[in-house]
């Protein structure tokens, strides 16, 4: 295996006194050259950004005479520009990086630089002269873009509460916003729209708390009193992500030996870049669902729009009706009025080695594990997308249970909730017509109590004599308690593979399969991980559950197969194998219950426009007018021209290309960190 | 006259496009390839210089050597081989062409292309080089559904046009996540002539008609002088460009008419500073 990734690190000798290397030997062989020197070392992995096709790793300068630092915001582009303008021998010595100080030149002497200026006279730079290795440190220049911009951008009015309780929440809120105001300026520019919005919410949630503490002050409730609870932890919540933000997404800034990176890996010039990528990627396809709101369309439309979903789960069979249309016709979302979302909630993105891969209220985390490894499926920013689809459906079940986050009522299902669900089983007729929020609620119902029958089985005599009572509300409450992940799982895996896979069958199940080998769920439930998948692969098929389920086992084998014959193995397949074969009927009994959600899911949350957002096949350089992962541009050896890519499309174009053992290089470190240089662009 | 080996072939080429003139990029890129023979044409409003040679490689790209019987009465084996530092290598041909700002290169085979064309642009690291390429949307648009388009001559006395004779489009139905339908390929002399020609490119011309995202990602094209054909090439949406150059080289002799009158249609040519033959995926598959 060739390795690319290269380490520089400085190594601190004194006071101002910097010893400077690049290496391509093991970081852990420069800490340990550290702790016997003595010697405080920072450092960071730095790539060579123009390979030759064909040709190994370009040798390391044998003397550092100079390093340069180019805080481009879109390194991708700046690379565009500057490869027509480099010698040979200087392309050799061009780097990227995943911190702010996202490319990096190796001796390249100021004149030299200053020739270079149309493509990076526009970002901040610092160049470090170097002698026999050390950084001359008082000679060292510091340059940054004078302010082109003259328009007035109106600042932000940070939160502020004088309740004992939530003051240090807001001070603390208020000092990240200040430090990202300061450094977005510089650094990342668009996003000073995001904390205008994260403004906006925390001043909302403070006021929302403020009038619950009068209503507190007249001896109100425990709801109330569970109300402020929640605000509390979503003021938490926002505080935290923000001083994550701060600690990943500024440090690494200009001068670059004066803020140490948290990531003791990445310690000289932190992950800026990548922090950006990931902000980028959540960005992007919150722009795109924005467009038009699940719960705007749930609470304006469906609730009066009267249409049924199928009661008879037993009886459901799925049809013509529910295949993706193939005509001109609109799905249903997207018919009506606009219904843009109306206060957005920017998921506030950052690196977690605790949390992995994590989406809540306020905040989504990518794995840290991502920064060496995102070209690996485990890792891969695909995941991302699937959190960021668990907000998607977060909104749609408050929508359809009408209850927000902060809601805290008594019971898990209202009265009128439990009265229109027994109303709607007792009809007499098929298809009681009701309203199609209503019916939709109904049917997840339905589905938790089958999936409760399919996981305790009852004697048939019981089951008759249970047919003829009512389900009381709290046996239903239960159900649903118990089975609503299952159902929200199932939702997203229909978001992610409608909206982020383009509804293709194999990249999806060789993707979920090659990462959830991983972890260790499948392995504790492999029955219902095979269902889950096996049923989203089948939704808007149209076909008979018998057909859709067969259908769906051939797709299934066929990518087993594919990622066996790529070389990803694990006795977990075996184990599926073995289910499909001797547990055939179980297996569709539960598929049964999963199609019957996922499809109707299926008929009533697709979207044409939000799925042509998140495509950008029209604007995306790297396309070819194809949403498929084997016709995508993806290439180590093209560098970017104006437009920015598709992240969705980009990340998972790479990773069809780890599937397929297709990259055309066999570094893990350097693809990761070239997927999150282009999408940071 | 140059006479190439690999005259049956179509040959893939790339083109170079300079500020100022590109002459010191043509004299670098000849030098680089074996038994360079340069040869000047001229008429009243351009002179082009015509490079042939050789590149060398140990690798065949051929798929059956050739015996071609030569004016002496020797015979010749195509590729013809050479011994260099004790290893028999096989000699394809090269061919630049320089007029004005434009360096054409070109080779007959893809493969060989994609050696060829990276070694010519480490060669040529530092001296601003970039590829022209075409927005071919913008072109089918503006040949719209007639695929015709009358151009100006540079010597006045002709009538130019540009006619569509190979158009290769990609259909993505965002709307309905379908993939009944992902390609269509058209070749002809004139598709502009045909009902199936304005047909499938209707939702280009006007993407509102359609629920299909229609991209064209190769588009083959002849350049009519008084209707008469005089060069043609394919090409895709990176600056990979198909040419055939015929015996003696007309063919590309003209192919920089067909660049000049390509540049003079507005937005439709930009620049690229990526080597595109890194990126030449359908336009290989359309050769194949």
């Amino acid at each position: 295996m060739s390795q690319f990734t290269r380490y520089l690190a400085a190594f601190a000798d004194g006071l101002d006194q910097y010893r400077i290397q690049v290496s391509e030997s093991s970081p852990v062989e420069l800490a340990q050259r550290a702790i016997q020197a003595s010697s405080e070392m920072r450092y960071s992995p730095i790539m060579p950004a123009f390979l030759s096709r064909g040709a190994g790793p370009p040798e390391i300068p044998s003397e550092v005479k100079s390093v340069t630092f180019v805080f481009s915001t879109a390194p991708y582009q700046t690379l565009g520009s500057l490869k027509p303008l480099l010698a040979s021998d200087e392309l050799r010595l061009i780097h990227f990086t995943l911190g702010l100080a996202s490319l990096v030149f190796l001796n390249f002497n100021m004149e030299r630089i200053e020739d270079l200026c149309d493509s990076i006279s526009m970002f901040p730079l610092e160049h470090w002269p170097v002698n026999q290795g050390m950084v001359r440190v008082h000679e060292i220049v510091k340059k940054i873009p004078e302010k082109t911009c003259c328009t007035h951008e109106p600042v932000i009015q940070l939160p502020a509460s004088f309740h004992p309780e939530l003051r240090v929440y807001a001070e603390q809120i208020a000092a990240s916003l200040q430090a990202l105001w300061a450094s977005y300026e510089t650094y990342f520019k668009e996003e000073r729209n995001t904390l205008r919005q994260i403004v906006a919410q925390a001043n909302s949630l403070i006021e929302h708390h403020t009038e619950l503490q009068q209503t507190l002050a007249n001896n109100a409730g425990i709801l109330e009193q569970k109300k402020a609870n929640a605000i509390r932890a979503g003021l938490v919540e926002i505080s935290a992500a923000l001083s994550y933000a701060v600690t990943q997404g500024t440090s690494g800034s200009l001068p670059v030996l004066s803020s140490r990176s948290p990531f003791p890996h990445h310690s000289l010039l932190g992950i800026g870049g990548a922090v950006r990528a990931i902000t980028k990627y959540t960005r992007s396809l919150e722009r795109a669902f924005a467009s038009r709101s699940a719960y705007e369309v749930i609470t304006q439309r469906y609730s009066k729009l009267q249409l049924s979903v199928p009661k008879m789960l037993s009886a459901y069979n799925s049809g013509p009706e529910y295949k993706f249309p193939t005509s001109t016709q609109q799905e249903h979302f997207d018919l009506g009025p606009d219904c843009p979302e109306q206060d957005p909630i920017p998921l506030i993105a950052h690196f977690s080695l605790r949390h992995g891969f994590m989406e809540s209220k306020f905040s989504v985390t990518a794995a840290s594990e991502a920064l060496t490894a995102e070209s690996m499926p485990p890792w891969t920013l695909m995941t991302l997308s699937h959190e960021i689809m668990h907000s998607r459906v977060r909104s749609i079940f408050h929508a359809l249970f009408g209850k927000t986050w902060d809601d805290a009522a008594h019971s898990v299902l209202s009265e009128n909730e439990y009265d229109e669900f027994k109303s709607w089983i007792a009809a007499v007729e098929p298809e009681q017509r009701m309203n199609l929020r209503s019916s939709l609620r109904n049917m997840v119902l339905v589905f938790c109590d089958a999936v409760e029958l399919l996981s305790n089985p009852v004697d048939r005599a019981d089951a008759e004599e249970a047919e003829d009572e009512d389900l009381p509300v709290a046996k239903l409450s239960e159900r649903y308690s118990r089975h609503k992940y299952m159902a929200i799982e199932l939702m997203v895996h229909f978001h992610d593979y409608y909206f982020i896979y383009a509804r293709q069958p194999l990249p999806y199940l060789m993707s979920i399969w090659a990462s959830w080998i991983k972890v260790a769920p499948p392995y504790a439930r492999p029955l219902e991980y095979l269902t889950r998948s096996l049923a989203t692969v089948a939704s808007g098929t149209g076909l008979d559950k018998k057909a859709a389920f067969d259908q769906a086992k051939e797709y299934f084998l066929e990518a087993v197969d594919a990622l066996k014959a790529a070389g990803t193995t694990s006795p977990l397949y075996e184990e599926l194998q073995k289910l499909l074969l001797e547990r055939e009927n179980e297996l569709r009994a539960y598929f049964e219950a999963c199609y019957y959600l996922i499809d109707n899911v299926r008929l009533f949350f697709a979207s044409g426009t939000i799925s042509e957002r998140v495509d950008a096949l029209r604007f995306d350089p790297l396309a070819e007018g194809s949403t498929s992962p084997e016709d995508y541009g993806y290439s180590i050896y093209v560098y970017g021209e104006g437009k920015p890519v598709s992240p969705v499309r980009f990340a998972l174009a790479s990773l069809f290309k780890t599937l397929k053992r297709n990259h055309e290089i066999d570094d893990t470190q350097w693809l990761s960190a070239w997927n999150l240089m282009v999408i940071s662009s | 006259m140059l006479n190439p080996d690999f005259l049956d072939r179509t040959y893939t080429a790339e083109v170079i496009k300079t500020k100022l003139d590109a002459y010191d990029i043509f004299k670098t890129i000849s030098e680089l390839i074996l038994d360079s023979k340069t040869e000047r044409y001229s008429d009243e409003f351009s002179a082009i210089s015509l490079c042939h040679g050789f590149a060398t490689s140990p690798r065949s790209f051929h798929r059956f050597p050739r015996i071609v019987r030569l004016p002496n009465g020797t015979e010749l084996s195509i590729p013809r081989q050479k011994l260099i530092r004790g290893k028999s290598v096989y000699l394809y041909d090269v061919i630049v062409g320089h007029c004005k700002h434009h360096v054409v290169i070109a080779v007959p085979f893809h493969d060989l292309a994609e050696e060829v064309f990276q070694k010519i642009d480490q060669s040529l690291a530092g001296k601003g080089t970039r590829y022209e390429k075409l927005d071919i949307t913008a072109l089918v648009i503006k040949l719209g559904s007639s695929g015709e388009a009358s151009l100006e001559s540079a010597k006045g006395d002709n009538m130019l046009s540009l006619a569509v004779t190979r158009c290769h489009l990609a259909y993505a139905d965002q709307q309905n996540k379908t993939s009944h339908l992902q390609q269509i390929r058209m070749n002809g002399s004139n598709l502009g002539l045909t009902e199936e020609y304005k047909l499938l490119i209707r939702s280009v011309l006007d993407n509102s008609q359609s629920h299909w995202t229609v991209t064209p990602i190769v588009l083959g094209f002849a350049l009519l002088a008084n209707g008469v054909r005089k060069s043609s090439a394919i090409t895709d949406l990176h600056g990979n460009f198909k040419l055939w150059i015929a015996p003696g080289l007309r063919r590309l002799l003209r192919s920089f008419s067909l660049l000049a009158a390509l540049e003079s249609i507005e937005k439709v040519t930009s620049t690229t500073s990526n080597l595109p033959i890194l990126r030449a995926r359908s336009i290989r598959e359309a050769e194949e």
